[in-house]
């Protein structure tokens, strides 16, 4: 539960960075995580 | 239903975001979020940037950015100092840097070799430099520019 909770987070962020000066067509983000709010 | 209501107003295509977990020892997990811009869009790292910030992740633990690993595409020049990769239909533009790492510590060596024999370089694929550590210390500034890929891999046309 903790760690999909995590990847739920960044996968929101994912979602709202958008841009018009933008410069990657995909990415990979690795995170490591523990405790987290 | 917010979900997918945020995404459809930016340039994330949100069917191809994908989490998976790496390891799990503990209390200490690695994951991965994968993600890929919307046709003919790109996405902006400023705003990713800015966007995982607004998460608000506490500091205080061992729990951060381990990396991000970016795709561009574009046309790469090179002198003897340095290749550039300028990204298309934008003015950004990423300084390409050898990636320390062992299992690509040759990509971009190969990648001048491809410039040298007259090969068009068109896609970078690599780390981002200064894109890791702990929360919050990680986010508190936007990592230095000119950004710079630690190439990883690349492609190319043979037209030139």
């Amino acid at each position: 539960m903790r760690t999909s909770s995590w990847l739920a987070a960044f996968a929101c962020s994912v979602l709202v960075a958008s841009s018009v000066s933008a410069q990657v067509v995909r990415g990979v983000m690795t995170v490591t995580g523990a405790e987290m709010h | 239903m917010a979900r997918e209501a945020t995404a459809r107003l930016y340039d994330v295509d949100v069917d191809s975001v994908v989490t998976k977990r790496l390891t799990e020892s503990g209390k200490y997990d690695t994951g991965a979020v994968s993600f890929r811009a919307k046709k003919g869009r790109l996405i902006d790292l400023d705003k990713l940037h800015e966007s995982v910030w607004a998460t608000r992740l506490s500091g205080g633990t061992s729990s951060g950015l381990v990396s991000l690993e970016v795709t561009a595409i574009g046309d790469v020049v090179a002198n003897e100092r340095e290749a550039i990769l300028k990204v298309s239909g934008s003015a950004a533009h990423f300084v390409l840097a050898k990636n320390s790492d062992d299992a690509h510590k040759a990509a971009y060596d190969d990648l001048r070799s491809a410039l040298d024999r007259g090969e068009s370089v068109v896609e970078v694929t690599g780390r981002l430099d200064g894109w890791s550590g702990r929360w919050p210390e990680v986010l508190r500034t936007l990592p230095p520019k000119p950004r710079r890929i630690l190439v990883t891999a690349f492609e190319t046309t043979k037209e030139k």
